[in-house]
Parts: structure tokens; sequence; C-alpha cells
């Protein structure tokens, strides 16, 4: 770990002012969102007082619910599917050598760099040529697609910290490799695959435009149902919406920050 | 008995361990000594069974165990850093092997609770590895292995991992503990002086092939090659020839042109053969006057004094350019410390015509 010095290097008043305007810049739009989502007013343009008016509203729209249920089904599905494939491919990352590892990783992590829009693009020219129904399968696989990577990457980098040799100790007391997996492997990585399965059901919760070109009748998420509500205006219910999608990835995020500080600690002390 | 025949294993061109034979007996404290890269880790491993040798075999009481896996062998391992299992409290990690086997639970409870004992950590059956001290973790580390009763115990520089001050005292307890639980230990080590103080035996390793098995005194005393007799402390090696021989003495001749008288009764060397000595820095003393009947003298200029505390180290160079070491202890009787010997003094340095080790090779 680094120590502090007492040059004073990069930590004058000027970087201080530019994060402070950074921080404003960033959390501006969202603190209005949310306090418009409690508006009384009909119009964003005038402020007519607290109500909670627009939340009672959107849960009595049934099709806000079948949104609600869908996002969360896909949701629940696709991470743990990414879950576990993306935890495999991990641990064959930081197992085995083989030629072709540099390309495989890198290959692995190319749905994270390509544009959505293309990455959607091309599942659905997928999903047309094999003849899948869109729907909430092809969504379910889309979403699965493009979390793997991102749970590898997390796991990834929680195996980092993994030292193998126990793993060789389990052996040689006797363990076969199913029970090493079980009893050492997996305790030790468990934070890892919760915060990669946790970032991987956030992804899907919040997706529009992959979930946008592979979506079919009656599988609308959330995020579409949004996007349709808009073309009608911005209504205060779609800002009440926004606030409880912010406020549960802002939760879930939050968790998967404790988890990881948590076991950082453990491993420093 | 372990029994390793022909064993060999390559990486590539590259042979790590090159066709080695080994009898370690039942109930030994055998290390395997040598510098980085010398193929004593691989040996470990291969016995322990994480590598598969290129070719050779491996035999545990009579019985081949060269295809089995490491799960399969009697044979536990305490590793360089102990490799504790993070999420395990001392107890479950020591419980560990047991758990495996599927003994019972109040079994498991009665065995770990014993060795706990044994190894003096009561109390902690509940921490975790973080929260135990360095010589804790190994004490660990080691009832972990030893709860399985194995045939072998390797270890693989245990010691490493600890300072100094504990390393001293973890070296008189694994020995006493060897005796007390009379498994066979393998260990492996770089560090001369654990082997020499703990080993029965110890085999000097040099490019995947034994220089020396013996005894530590066979070791320090007989090196049989020059590789071992400067690996095993240190030394001053001469190159000789030998001039002319009597029944029970020869006359030595270095390369430049020195000739000294050095005993020997052996009757193996013949006047023409070309030999190392191995004078340690302790069989020779430094003297302002001149030698002894019955020793060699080189007169030299003292060039460096190496103060150690308890005793010091004196390069001399002699015969122009030859440096050599002599150690002589500081024995301080009083506070006011007077040195014996300074550094640009002219001195003589002699040893005795028996001391010496004469090398062939």
């Amino acid at each position: 770990m680094s120590r502090k010095n007492d040059l004073k290097f990069g930590r004058g008043k000027s970087v201080i002012l530019l994060t402070i305007v950074g921080f404003i810049f960033l959390y501006t739009p969202i603190i209005v969102l949310i306090i418009y989502s409690f508006n009384y007013s009909r119009f964003s343009s005038t402020w007519g007082g607290w109500s909670l008016q627009w939340y009672y509203k959107l849960f009595d729209d049934s099709s806000m619910w079948l949104a609600i249920k869908n996002s969360l089904l896909i949701g629940i599905v696709s991470t743990i599917f990414a879950t576990i494939l993306g935890t495999m491919s991990a641990l064959v990352i930081k197992r085995f050598v083989f030629k072709t590892k540099t390309l495989f990783t890198n290959l692995l992590f190319v749905p994270i760099v390509i544009p959505e829009i293309v990455l959607g693009i091309l599942l659905l020219l997928l999903y047309n040529l094999i003849k899948l129904e869109l729907g909430l399968t092809s969504i379910i696989l889309a979403h699965i697609t493009f979390s793997i990577p991102f749970v590898t990457l997390v796991v990834l980098n929680n195996l980092k910290n993994f030292d193998s040799t126990i793993e060789e100790v389990g052996m040689d007391l006797g363990a076969t490799p199913w029970q090493i997996f079980w009893k050492i492997t997996f305790p030790n990585i468990s934070t890892g695959i919760l915060a990669g399965a946790l970032l991987a059901f956030t992804l899907s919760i919040e997706d529009f435009t992959i979930t946008f070109f592979t979506s079919g009748p009656g599988a609308t998420t959330l995020p579409l149902k949004i996007y349709s509500m808009i073309k009608f205006g911005i209504t205060p219910e779609i800002n009440a919406i926004s606030t409880l999608l912010v406020l549960f990835t802002t939760i879930i995020l939050g968790v998967m920050y404790f988890i990881l500080n948590k076991q950082e600690k453990k491993i420093l002390t | 008995m372990l029994e390793l025949i022909s064993l060999s294993k390559k990486y590539g061109n590259f042979k790590a361990v090159n066709n080695l034979n080994l009898v370690v007996k039942e109930g030994e404290f055998f290390s395997l000594l040598g510098p980085s890269g010398c193929g004593k880790t691989t040996t470990l491993r291969l016995i322990a069974g994480f590598e598969q040798p290129t070719s050779g075999k491996i035999q545990l009481n009579g019985k081949d165990i060269t295809e089995l896996p490491p799960f399969q062998r009697n044979i536990n391992t305490v590793f360089q850093h102990f490799a504790l299992f993070p999420h395990l409290s001392a107890f479950n990690n020591i419980a560990f092997g047991l758990r495996i086997k599927k003994k019972k639970e109040n079994e498991i409870k009665q065995q770990v609770t014993e060795m706990l004992k044994f190894v003096s950590l009561e109390g902690k059956s509940d921490s975790l590895p973080n929260q135990l001290s360095g010589g804790q973790q190994q004490r660990v580390a080691l009832a972990r292995a030893l709860i399985n009763q194995p045939s072998i115990l390797l270890l693989d520089e245990p010691l490493g991992a600890l300072d100094e001050k504990l390393r001293d005292q973890m070296q008189v307890e694994l020995s006493n503990l060897q005796k007390k639980v009379g498994i066979t230990f393998i260990f492996v080590t770089h560090n001369q002086e654990e082997a020499l103080t703990m080993a029965d035996r110890i085999a000097v390793m040099k490019d995947g092939t034994i220089d020396h098995l013996g005894t530590p005194d066979e070791i320090y005393l007989k090196p049989s090659s020059t590789f071992t007799a400067s690996f095993i402390g240190n030394t001053n090696l001469f190159k000789c020839v030998i001039e002319t021989k009597t029944e029970n003495s020869l006359m030595l001749r270095t390369e430049n042109n020195f000739v000294f008288e050095k005993f020997d009764a052996s009757g193996d060397n013949i006047v023409g053969k070309n030999l190392t000595i191995s004078l340690r820095p302790e069989q020779i003393r430094l003297s302002r006057n001149n030698p002894h009947k019955n020793e060699n003298g080189l007169k030299g200029i003292i060039k460096n004094e190496i103060f150690y505390g308890d005793m010091s180290i004196f390069w001399v160079t002699v015969l122009e350019n030859i440096r050599v070491a002599v150690s002589m202890q500081n024995y301080v009787a009083s506070e006011n410390v007077s040195k014996p010997f300074q550094e640009g003094e002219e001195v003589f340095i002699c040893w005795d015509k028996k001391s010496g080790h004469l090398i062939t090779e």
C-alpha cells in the first residue's frame, strides 16, 4: 500500500473543486427526477406540492405489474445461468494453461466492449436464423449472453486473492476434486460469485437496448414499458417508476459493495 | 520405506529431476537440500503425487504408487506457506482429513482435541488462520497433516515463512515432534543449517540428481564433491596435484606452485592425480609466528575482517591473489574488546597437516 507523502501532489484546491462539479453534474438529474416524482402537478414544469399519488397510480396499473413480473423473471433466470457459466469460465481462465488462453479471455470480454445496439441486432439476426420465436426465452438468452463476461470479470478478480495451493492441500488430505470444489474453492470465492450474480441481476433489470431488439409480443420488461410511456410525454408516473428503479439498483450495488468490502477486510487483517 | 527408482521429470527440454534413485528408511528424518532450481521441490511433489514423473517408479512399502492420485496416497504434505483453509477455524482445518474419511463426529472431536493439545494449541480451536501467529499457523498445518497418520510426512520449506527466532525454536520442536510420532519426515529446504540440525540423513541435490547422500557429519566433514563442500557451510577450495607420496602422507602442489604436506593413509591416491582440497575456515588459524612443526603455513595479508559478533571471518590474501577465509571466535572477557588482528596486518595462516578433506572429481 502506498504511503502518504507531504508533497501535496495532486491534492490542490482545484482538484477538490473539479470533483465537486463532477458530482453535481452526475447527480443533479437524479435528484430532480426523484423530487419531481413527488410532484402533485401533472406537468413537470410547475411544482404543485408534495404527493404520493403517482406512486399509487403506478401500483394500480396492471400492465406495469406485468412488466415488473417479466423483468424479475428474466432477471432471476438469466442471473442463475450467467453466474454458473461465468464462474466456470473464470475458473477455467485461472486454472488452465492452454495456447489460446489469451484469445479466449479477450473473446469473452468482447460483449462488454461492443456497442449494445450491435449486440442486440446480432442476437436478433441469430434468432431469425435459428427461427427462435421472440419472447421471454429470447430475452433470457440475450441477457445470459451479455451477463457472462461481467460475472467472469468479478469472479476472476476474486480468484486473484485465492491461493490455489489450498486446493492441493485438499487433495493431499484425501478429498476428491468434487469435494475440493464444494468444501474449499466455493466457500472462498462465494462472495465473488454472489457479487457477480448481483451485478448480472442489476444489468438484466435495467437493460433496454438489447431487450428492445430481442423482445416479442407479451414480453415487455420494465425499461421497455417506461420507454413506451415516454412516447405519450413525460408523465410524473415515469418519474416515480424511475425513482423506484434507481432505489432498487442502488440497494443491490450497496449490498454488493458491502460484501466485497467485508471480504477485503477479512483478507487484509 | 520409500523408494524412488530412476525417477525423472522433464518440463520441455529441462530435466527438473534426472534419473534419481533414493531409498528413505522408515521413521527417518530425511532432508532434501539444495539451491533453488535443483529439483528438490519437484521431487517432493512427485512423491506427493501432484506431478507425474516422465519416467521411473515410486514405491511405498514395496507397493508401486507412481500412478496413484494424491488423495489415494497415504502421504501428507505441509506446504511452504502453510496453506491453511482461510474459511475454516483451526479445529476444522485439522478435522478436514477426518471429515473426508467420513469419521464419526464424536471421534473427530476427540482426535482433533488431542491433536490440538499435542501441538500446544488448546484454546485456539475456534480461531481462524488469520487470527493466529506464524508459529501457531505452522503448528495447525502440521497437526492437519499428522492427524491422518500418514506413512510419510512431506515438508516443503515449512520454516521458510517464519522469522529467524521462531525458526530456531521450530527446528527443535519439529525434531522432537518427529521423534515422538515416529513418522518418516521428508523435509525440503535450501537452508543448510535447518538440514544439518534436524535431519538424520541429507541428500544434497544438484541439477535434478543427488550430489551427496549422507549424515550431517559426513556431508559437512567429508563432502564427496566441491559442490557439496561449498554449498554446506563455507570452505576454501584449492586445486592441487599429487607431487610425491609416502606411506601415510602426500605432497600436494597447488596451481600456484605452493607445495604442502597432507597426511593421508588411505592409499587411494597415486602420484600425478588431480585433487581438490577443502579447508574449512575453522580449520585454519591466524598467527604472527611461524607455523608449528605439524602445520602448513603461508604468509599473507589480512584484507578484511567481517565481524559477526560471536565470531569473525578474516579474508587473507596469500600467494599474491588467493583469498582465504579464516574464522575465529571472538572471546570477549571484558568490555574492552581488543581485536587480536588488524586489517592490513601481515600474518601466517596455519593449518594442521591432518586437516582438510580431499575431493576427487
